[in-house]
């Protein structure tokens, strides 16, 4: 018999436990949480240590948790930054498309106005030399822009079309000095050539010493030259200059388009075309 | 019979056995019962533990082992008493068994051991639920769980075996 425990000892003691534990299973199962003696004693050992490996773990999930936090918020702000950048390009490109179309909507208003068919023009190039104020347009003889065409803005007035190709049209601005635009006052009617200074501005040239002309005065084109249609805003008078010794008033204008600017223009048939008529 | 050298190392065997395995069991059920929370996926050591005791210890105190490691961890975790303890001597037997039969000493074995340790135990789990009527909590759970408790247990078991071998003199194994 010993010999026979002896040799199965491990199946035995296996089977023991094993019955132990069902037993103990049972009874923990079907009344839940019954008193264990052996295990209270254990978990009052058990408890200081899990106490302080919990406390410890706590800490250092703590620690990992803000590490990856960090982590966390570095990708987002980096996600945030990229869209913020893609809004401020959307919204760039929003705001660029609104004021074109509303330039667009002012050049159509004033294609209406005038009442001719015009030709809307891109500006693709500028002069690079400062004494010559000039600028290239999109639209060429092939678009039906002639030579000596009138360029306007809704502002007022650019240039005129001074020569052209298939796709492109040269422009000589109003600032330039070697421009004349026949012009008029339009509180007194005093005439005038509205030509470009060699500093980029504009003066109204051939104003007798007689007529009246005052700072804020609107000049106007007066139409009578055959390139700009009548009544078209050339600027305002800035500054009024007499000298005692000069047959005609020195009369700056401020001009009322920003030639600098100027994004998209109308390029109108001269000679034709009577603002108002 | 043990000679004098294999004695004297049997002697100290013992002396150092016991202790390194308390310790690792009463680590294992500390980490299972704290730590290992804070991870996504709670490694089972003491199921690897019992199954080298299984393979290593083939004894009426491995059996005891196996049974107090599973007891300690149901009173430490607040399971019903008796589900781990009930787990961990079926595991134990089994490996027991299988290691009667066959040489568990290849590492691919040992991880085969393992993943049927834990079906096992999660057939120990079915059936207590079963007869617990316990079905609705534990079934749903030990059976969606399964293949990741082997997974990760498998993937523990060469680390654990590799520190509880290096702490037991060669010769004491079974």
């Amino acid at each position: 018999m010993q010999r026979l425990l002896n040799r199965h000892r491990v199946i035995l003691s296996c089977g023991f436990f094993l019955l132990l534990s069902l037993f103990l299973a049972a009874i923990n199962t079907r009344a839940s949480y019954q008193i264990d003696p052996v295990g209270v004693l254990l978990l009052e050992v058990m408890h200081p240590l899990q106490v302080g490996v919990t406390a410890v773990s706590q800490r250092a999930a703590r620690v990992w948790e803000r590490y990856v936090a960090l982590w966390a918020v570095r990708e987002q702000n980096e996600a945030l930054r990229q869209r913020l950048e893609a809004l401020e390009g959307m919204a760039q490109q929003a705001t660029e498309l609104d004021l074109t179309n509303r330039r667009l909507e002012r050049l159509l208003a004033l294609r209406e106005e005038l009442g001719v068919t015009a030709v809307a023009a891109h500006v693709v190039g500028r002069s690079s030399v400062a004494w010559v104020q000039t600028v290239i347009l999109d639209k060429g003889a092939s678009h039906g822009v002639t030579k000596g065409m009138a360029v306007l803005v809704p502002e007022g007035v650019v240039g005129k079309v001074m020569s052209v190709s298939a796709h492109t049209a040269r422009v000589q601005l109003v600032s330039d000095p070697n421009s004349g635009v026949d012009a008029l006052v339009q509180r007194t009617r005093t005439r005038g050539i509205a030509a470009g200074t060699i500093d980029g501005g504009c003066a109204l040239k051939y104003v007798q010493r007689g007529d009246e002309v005052q700072a804020g005065d609107q000049v106007v084109t007066s139409g009578l030259d055959g390139i700009f249609p009548k009544g078209q805003v050339i600027g305002t008078v800035a500054r009024v200059e007499t000298k005692d010794s000069r047959m005609f008033q020195d009369v700056e204008v401020m001009l009322s388009a920003e030639l600098s600017k100027v994004e998209e223009v109308l390029v109108v048939a001269s000679g034709v075309v009577r603002a108002g008529e | 019979m043990l000679s004098v050298r294999e004695s004297d190392v049997s002697g100290e065997k013992s002396r150092w056995t016991l202790p390194l395995l308390v310790c690792s069991g009463v680590c294992a059920i500390l980490l299972q019962t704290t730590a290992f929370h804070y991870l996504p996926w709670i490694p089972d050591l003491l199921l690897i533990l019992c199954v080298y005791l299984g393979i290593y210890h083939r004894s009426a105190a491995g059996a005891a082992g196996a049974f107090f490691l599973g007891y300690g961890l149901d009173t430490c975790s607040g399971v019903p008493v008796g589900m781990n303890a009930f787990a961990m001597s079926l595991v134990f037997a089994g490996v027991t068994a299988v290691s009667r039969c066959l040489w568990l000493t290849n590492p691919l074995s040992v991880l085969f051991m393992v993943f049927l340790a834990v079906v096992l135990k999660t057939s120990a789990f079915l059936f207590l639920g079963e007869f617990g009527e316990l079905t609705e909590v534990f079934q749903p759970m030990v059976a969606r769980y399964v293949m990741w408790d082997a997974t990760v247990a498998m993937a523990l078991t060469p680390l654990v075996f590799t520190l509880l071998y290096r702490g037991e003199p060669f010769d004491y194994r079974v």
